[in-house]
């Protein structure tokens, strides 16, 4: 097995036993038995965990009065994916914060992974550095949530039917021409919400190898403070997307 | 130029020095040809690379999916560049007309500027799908 990074050594000696086990028993097994998790999921674990582990902290310190810099600071995030809530989804933005929030929070903190020396998955074709948002799959992974995320709201609002009348368009007898363009559309913002995030991350990547092979002394800081900024301006954009996606989705005609 | 500091004596240099004027001529041809040859030279990995052994005469598939690639890149990119400067150009506009309106200017701008740049990378994400390197 090729070069492993040293937390997924780690997952793979904990929990490789099961892993390999459970994907057997679903009927793909693994490549390689005794290595059965990936980077780039080991990598994506490693996000869960700080941030569960930021959380619990952020809990345990918790005070109305005397508020520490962890908690202005996780207040000002909340006010901000509350606040595009608010301004994009309307009424009722409040019970889709949370999903919103951990969209945003998670591809941020994966996006921003690959700045940190030891925690960039390596791609060995093409011999570059990237992010867990790098590989289709993880990026795919999100894009499904948020699709089937807003999908779900929209038949909770409107129920199973009201829903696809929903997806009619707004006269019944266009619905035969709607219907089918409405699908699509939709499927085609599963489609480039994951190709977005994964072509930006892959493109960082790659800008960052060419360029910083090129002059290996100055160019490399700047091409990771564009990748800074593409970070968090792409995981703004899935928090933005999703919010319009859903906003859509319980739209109540009046 | 002449700065006004404590120790602009010391920092200002004189004409000559600074190759202005007739008789700083020479100086100022050699320093902007050494500064030339030393971006060159910061360069020199370019030159690296071998050439690829080539089957003369023949252009298999991989070769015009490697030159079509190239031109579709190109294309995709001056489109998304125009479309970016349309969309910047009308939120400058906007916001020059009206500065209050600043948030919801910038939240459209960026929004636009995001779905746009994506039209490119998807051509890019198609580029690396299908173009292998043999």
């Amino acid at each position: 097995m090729e070069h492993e990074l040293w937390f997924t050594a780690l997952l793979n000696k904990l929990l490789g036993g099961p892993a390999a086990a459970l994907l057997a028993a679903i009927g793909l097994p693994p490549a390689d038995p005794a290595h059965p998790i990936p980077d780039y999921i080991s990598m994506e674990i490693l996000v869960i965990l700080v941030i569960l582990a930021g959380v619990l902290l952020l809990r345990r310190g918790l005070s109305v009065e005397n508020p520490g810099k962890f908690q202005h600071i996780m207040e000002e995030v909340l006010g901000f994916v509350q606040g595009t809530a608010d301004e994009i989804i309307g009424h009722g933005a409040k019970r889709y914060v949370p999903m919103l929030g951990t969209l945003f929070i998670f591809v941020a903190a994966c996006n921003l992974l690959s700045l940190f020396p030891t925690l960039g998955v390596p791609n060995s074709e093409l011999k570059i550095e990237v992010s867990p948002t790098g590989l289709i799959q993880s990026t795919l992974g999100c894009a499904l949530a948020a699709f089937l995320y807003y999908n779900y709201q929209g038949f909770r609002q409107h129920g199973v039917v009201g829903y696809m009348k929903h997806l009619c368009g707004p006269m019944m007898a266009i619905a035969i021409l709607m219907f089918p363009i409405e699908v699509i559309g939709n499927l085609g913002r599963l489609l480039s919400l994951s190709v977005r995030l994964y072509a930006n991350m892959l493109v960082g990547g790659i800008l960052e190898r060419v360029f910083g092979g090129l002059v290996p002394i100055g160019v490399p800081v700047v091409f990771m403070a564009l990748h800074l900024f593409v970070s968090l301006l792409q995981a703004y954009i899935f928090l933005l997307l999703p919010a319009i996606y859903i906003s859509m989705a319980v739209a109540e005609e009046h | 130029m002449a700065g006004n500091h404590l120790l602009a004596e010391f920092t200002t240099p004189g004409p000559v020095l600074a190759g202005q004027g007739k008789g700083g001529k020479v100086r100022r041809y050699l320093l902007m040809g050494l500064t030339a040859l030393g971006a060159l030279l910061v360069a020199a990995p370019v030159f690296a690379q071998g050439a690829a052994p080539e089957k003369t005469g023949s252009m298999d598939a991989m070769t015009w999916v490697a030159i079509t690639s190239g031109f579709a890149m190109a294309v995709a990119s001056a489109a998304c560049g125009y479309a970016q400067s349309k969309a910047t150009v009308a939120a400058c506009e906007g916001l020059a007309r009206n500065p209050g309106a600043r948030p919801g200017i910038q939240f459209a701008l960026i929004l636009a500027l995001v779905l746009i740049e994506s039209m490119a990378l998807y051509t890019f994400a198609i580029i690396f799908l299908k173009v292998t390197v043999t």
